[in-house]
């Protein structure tokens, strides 16, 4: 039986350096030079923002730390600009390279969480709706059409009004970054709960599932053992580009008021402050968070379209 | 219940609804429209022997062996098992005993293997899902055993399904079927997606691990050489009706029907042309 015997001697496994070189979607990325480019700068924002509680130069956060003699100062290289304020300071003499730092550490944990909710919603709906099909998916897909025909925005001023209708108790600077949270969660789902679903209900017809249906395993475990690894694939790209869409709507929102009150600003927060100081001549306290946020979301898009076509076998 | 009936099989029938969605139905005024893929099939099998059904495409085989397993409700009929109905309601420690004594090997061995599950705990799963050992490590240890009798190497185990070629998938995919000590076993054309060289090992170990663990077959195949080379029995099944039962042999010698004169011609086969 020739077509039986696999090789009798122990299998030598690569080492996990070899596998990483020998990747195809490592090769590709080390020849593509924007995309690694990016993905430094991402690195760089991302851990200067998460490690801003020790490497800011002040704590915006902390009105002690803060002299309104040096308010409004202008970058370091400019005539007027005064060391330690590398990036100037704003109209309470905050300093502007810490806010940024902050402002990003709250956009970029805020956006993660809302994305991180959106698509546990949206898998969960999606594999139900897949394996069920029926009356439920027909459901779950009809509310998923009716919840695309309202923008982000609209559903977290109305979460928001509703949070505070109910809870009349709730201050705005404590709930204000869940609303955002769970606005961002219920905006996004929806493209997981398509593109999972479809590929569930082509995985619920393979006889693996069968089989494992045969041996009585409940439909929850089929789900979650059997379906869920194998329609996994497309969300890490969802994942990604939604990222940089939900920072937007985080900025969108905080620009507009719902969302993160000026005690913890994040970037739309800042640029909302900063936009007032605009036309006398303080640019830079609009100016930077602007930068950072467009940075950010650049990074972040880029990394995530590379992501698409090099997981896409397809395009290759 | 005599040895001759270990598995029972009473006026087995399933409709299918093919009908176009109601809003269609009501603009363009046409009825439902049902599609009788198994009609009143009716067939018994001893303990440790080979029936086969045969029959062209789209003749009801596939779902009669769904509905026999349970994987798809029949629209009326029963199943027995050892006397015991599967189509009948049960707890959930009867279900789990009827699950344990059959099992399925399925045709495409490229999509009945979970491919992100190594093969190893592929095999252990029905033997934890249906509580037939106690632990994960006596779960992994009894894999490597059954890799073992199926002609696979034990460190095997360790692989994913997708190292491996068709035939050596359809051993594991055998081998998942033996690791729920399952003694009926339904074979919907277990060798028609696999190389002709392969097909002959498969089907000799199948007939190896029936006499080894005293099993009994319901053999699917529309391949009338793997039939007669494999079971005792055969049902014919035209359009989703059971035609003719008879002994093998007796059936290649003699046919009585038609249609089954006529899927034995149909058998590009010299020894074939010449029998007329």
């Amino acid at each position: 039986m020739a077509e039986a015997s696999s090789d009798t001697t122990k299998p030598v496994e690569p080492s996990l350096r070899e596998r990483i070189a020998d990747n195809d979607i490592f090769i590709d990325f080390k020849r593509n030079r924007l995309v690694m480019f990016a993905t430094a700068l991402l690195v760089l924002i991302l851990g200067a923002s998460l490690l801003a509680p020790w490497i800011a130069p002040t704590d915006p956060f902390d009105p002690l730390s803060l002299d309104i003699m040096n308010s409004n100062l202008p970058p370091v290289w400019q005539a007027d600009g005064q060391w330690p304020f590398l990036l100037g300071t704003d109209d309470q003499g905050r300093d502007m390279l810490s806010a940024v730092l902050y402002g990003l550490r709250v956009s970029i944990i805020i956006s993660a969480l809302g994305v991180f909710l959106a698509a546990a919603i949206g898998i969960c709906l999606g594999v139900l709706a897949g394996y069920f099909g029926g009356f439920l998916d027909a459901f779950i897909m009809r509310v998923a059409d009716i919840q695309l025909t309202f923008p982000a925005i609209l559903i977290a001023l109305l979460i928001d009004g509703l949070l505070h209708g109910m809870l009349p108790s709730l201050s705005r600077e404590s709930s204000a970054s869940w609303v955002i949270i769970i606005s961002i969660g219920l905006s996004f789902w929806v493209q997981y709960a398509r593109t999972i679903r479809s590929s569930t209900m082509v995985e619920r017809k393979k006889d693996y599932v069968n089989a494992a249906r045969l041996f009585g395993l409940p439909p929850v475990a089929i789900m979650a053992r059997h379906i869920l690894p194998n329609v996994m694939g497309p969300v890490l790209v969802i994942l990604t580009i939604n990222f940089g869409l939900a920072i937007i709507t985080e900025a969108t929102l905080s620009y507009l008021g719902v969302g993160l009150p000026p005690m913890q600003p994040s970037l739309g927060t800042l640029i909302r402050i900063g936009q007032e100081f605009l036309f006398s001549g303080e640019w830079w306290i609009v100016a930077f968070p602007g930068i950072a946020l467009a940075a950010l979301v650049l990074t972040i898009n880029l990394l995530g379209d590379w992501l698409r076509d090099a997981l896409n076998p397809r395009l290759r | 219940m005599s040895d001759s009936e270990f598995v029972r099989v009473e006026k087995l029938n399933r409709v299918f609804d093919v009908s176009k969605p109601l809003l269609n139905r009501i603009i363009e005024r046409q009825p439902k429209r049902f599609v009788h893929a198994a009609t009143d099939v009716s067939f018994s099998i001893a303990k440790g022997e080979t029936f086969a059904l045969v029959g062209e495409s789209g003749s009801g085989k596939s779902t009669v062996a769904k509905m026999v397993v349970g994987l798809l409700p029949a629209t009326s009929g029963t199943v027995e098992i050892d006397g015991v109905s599967i189509t009948g309601k049960h707890d959930r420690a009867q279900m789990r005993a009827l699950r344990r004594r059959m099992q399925m090997i399925f045709q495409d061995p490229y999509a009945s293997l979970n491919p992100r599950w190594r093969v190893a705990n592929i095999i252990a799963e029905p033997m934890l899902a249906l509580g037939i050992v106690k632990s994960k490590a006596e779960a992994q240890h009894e894999a490597s055993a059954l890799l073992k009798v199926v002609g696979l190497n034990p460190l095997d185990g360790r692989k994913y399904p997708h190292e491996f070629s068709g035939g050596q998938r359809q051993r594991i995919a055998i081998a998942r079927a033996l690791a729920a000590k399952a003694e009926f076993i339904v074979c919907d054309e277990p060798t028609s997606a696999l190389d002709v060289s392969v097909q002959a090992q498969i089907l000799n170990l199948m007939r190896d691990l029936q006499e080894q663990f005293g099993l009994t077959y319901l053999l699917i195949s529309h391949n009338l050489a793997v039939v007669r080379h494999m079971s005792s029995r055969i049902g014919v099944m035209h359009f989703g009706k059971l035609v003719e039962v008879e002994e093998s042999r007796a059936l290649f010698k003699n046919p009585r029907q038609s249609y089954t004169r006529m899927l034995i011609d149909a058998v590009p086969d010299i020894s074939a042309a010449t029998r007329r």
